[in-house]
């Protein structure tokens, strides 16, 4: 068995799209590759959801890592199959049930570019088996090429550490952001598909799981200190000194690492590789990368979705015999349905029937800064996060049980409006809905959620007649 | 095109490790290896006059494999539906 071509990869793409045409759509991107190819994305997805949470999954940025394009095709095809024949999707020692397929397909939008760079393959196929950048012709240079995960607006101005402003280095950060088509056709995907909230640039090699920040140290207690400061331009990229670290939200480093954590379980169980997963710096400073750049926009423009974005760095070799292949290509998707499924989340799914959408960036501050800033209140967050895709599996399939987290969720937006208010208290009401609706979600619940949710129950015991902010001062 | 080679680039210490992206060479940087190591390593694919330069400036550079041996030889297929079919039959899909 041999690897896909860029050809067969877009005609595989086209073909899932007519085979799975209830639950599939062709996303033709706005601009062709430099050499004039047409890529292509395919979007899955069944119903429409409103306010329904996006997923990206990008391969094929590095020419000769060439396991990732035929990963994400080989993964759109098992799940288009899994969930049109009602089964469940096995990876080695790791299975997912048709329950969890039908959830991350019904409550999703999950997009899959296979191959970002098909004139990079191409050349990989014909002439350089280690060609790394896209093929653009550099004016002034007989080197050709952008790297294209160099080439995002992510302190673009800057060449921090790997990043370079050599047309003949492998990491040629291009003339300026996105100066290249290929990269201009995955801010496309962000741009017009504003429900991304999550994102995998799949890569090779290494056995990691990166997320931000890629140009220096992470730091979690000074917001002034961070990418847009032009006071701080020239510091960034030393690795373990005081003079400068790259601020992240504690809340935001918990899901990367929480998640990052969960997607490493799941690969583990295929076949017991472990993958580590850290902040990108801690190989090599970087500046423009995909991943710094998709978490980056919501801080550039808070209008725009957070998205969390990883680098997934697939194997131990860029072009293993197809055995192996196949065998990282089982892991790595492991990984990602673990992805599509710690993506969920409940509240966003069920805002627009409890009337909250309006309040949601609310509801996220208060998540962010206020909860978080408490220790029960961290706890909560923790609980809530791990237990996320169950409540959702559990409460989207039972009309009841729906009827029972919308209200629940009403209450609690009240609760969270009214938050400064001191003498708005919960009262006796929310808290037997609360209570009502646990008592059914434990019945249904696997054994680490029947403990998060005995722990909610027991706190509840202690907020009657109490205001929010009295709750969380008193933990 | 000149023969490359699969390397490891062993630095005396982070700092001079740090100075690699100067010589604009293929770091393969999700092989670094700089945490709780006094001499950081990198793995690299590189031409015979770059590890001439790197053991130069005092690096220290061993060579694993040339790097066309490395590489898969096989043509890629260009029909994805035989691709299909070899995933079936090898159970990866129904």
């Amino acid at each position: 068995m041999a690897y896909l071509s860029a050809t067969a990869i877009e005609d595989c793409i086209q073909w899932l799209a007519v085979a799975y045409p209830a639950i599939t759509n062709l996303i033709v991107l706005p601009e062709q590759s430099v050499e004039g190819r047409t890529i292509r994305a395919l979007k899955i997805a069944s119903g429409e959801g409103c306010n329904r949470r996006g997923v990206l999954f990008i391969g094929g940025t590095h020419a000769r890592e060439l396991i990732n394009p035929d990963l994400l095709v080989a993964l759109a095809l098992k799940l288009c199959q899994a969930y049109t024949n009602n089964t469940g999707l096995t990876f080695g020692g790791k299975s997912y049930t048709s329950a969890s397929i039908k959830l991350i397909v019904e409550s999703l939008d999950i997009f899959i570019l296979p191959l970002l760079n098909p004139d990079g393959r191409v050349y990989v196929q014909t002439t350089d088996a280690w060609w790394r950048k896209n093929r653009r012709v550099n004016a002034g240079s007989s080197c050709k090429g952008v790297d294209l995960n160099r080439n995002y607006d992510f302190l673009a101005n800057f060449a921090i550490g790997s990043t370079s402003t050599n047309p003949c280095s492998e990491t040629f950060k291009g003339p300026s952001a996105f100066s290249e088509p290929e990269t201009r056709n995955a801010r496309h995907m962000l741009n017009t598909y504003p429900n991304i909230v999550a994102m995998q640039d799949v890569h090779s090699s290494g056995q990691l799981i990166l997320h931000p920040w890629g140009d220096d140290d992470n730091q979690t207690t000074d917001p002034a200190m961070n990418f847009m400061d032009p006071a701080f331009d020239g510091m960034r990229g030393t690795l373990g000194d005081m003079v400068y670290k790259e601020y992240i939200p504690a809340s935001d480093l918990d899901w990367f690492v929480s998640t990052g954590n969960r997607m490493r379980d799941a690969i583990s169980a295929v076949r017991g590789r472990m993958y580590t997963v850290e902040p990108a710096s801690q190989l090599y400073p970087t500046s423009g990368t995909s991943k710094d750049y998709g978490y980056s926009r919501h801080f550039v423009n808070a209008a725009k979705r957070r998205v969390y974005a990883y680098t997934l760095e697939t194997g131990l070799e860029f072009q293993p015999p197809y055995a192996e292949a196949l065998n990282v290509m089982s892991e790595a998707s492991a990984g990602l349905v673990e992805f599509c499924l710690a993506s969920l989340c409940i509240v966003e799914d069920l805002s627009c029937e409890a009337d909250i959408v309006d309040n949601l960036d609310d509801i996220r501050l208060f998540r962010d800064k206020e909860l978080w800033a408490s220790e029960r209140g961290r706890t909560w967050i923790k609980l809530f996060r791990e237990n996320n895709w169950e409540i959702t599996a559990l409460v989207i399939k039972n009309p009841d049980l729906r009827r029972q987290a919308v209200a629940v969720l009403k209450r609690a937006n009240a609760l969270v409006v009214s938050r400064k208010q001191k003498l708005k208290v919960i009262d006796m009401e929310t808290i037997k809905m609360v209570n009502d609706l646990s008592s059914q979600l434990i019945k249904q619940a696997s054994p680490g959620f029947k403990k998060a949710i005995i722990e909610v129950q027991n706190d509840l015991k202690h907020f009657k007649g109490k205001s929010i902010s009295e709750i969380l001062r008193s933990h | 095109m000149k023969n490359k080679f699969f390397v490891t680039i062993t630095a005396s210490d982070r700092g001079k490790f740090f100075t690699l992206h100067d010589f604009d060479i293929d770091l393969l940087i999700s092989t670094s290896k700089i945490k709780d190591r006094k001499s950081p390593a990198i793995d690299a694919i590189v031409t015979q006059e770059e590890i001439e330069k790197l053991v130069k400036a005092g690096f220290s550079v061993k060579v694993k494999e040339e790097a066309s041996k490395r590489q898969f030889k096989e043509k890629m297929t260009d029909n994805f539906k035989d691709w299909i079919k070899d995933m079936q039959e090898r159970k990866e899909i129904i």
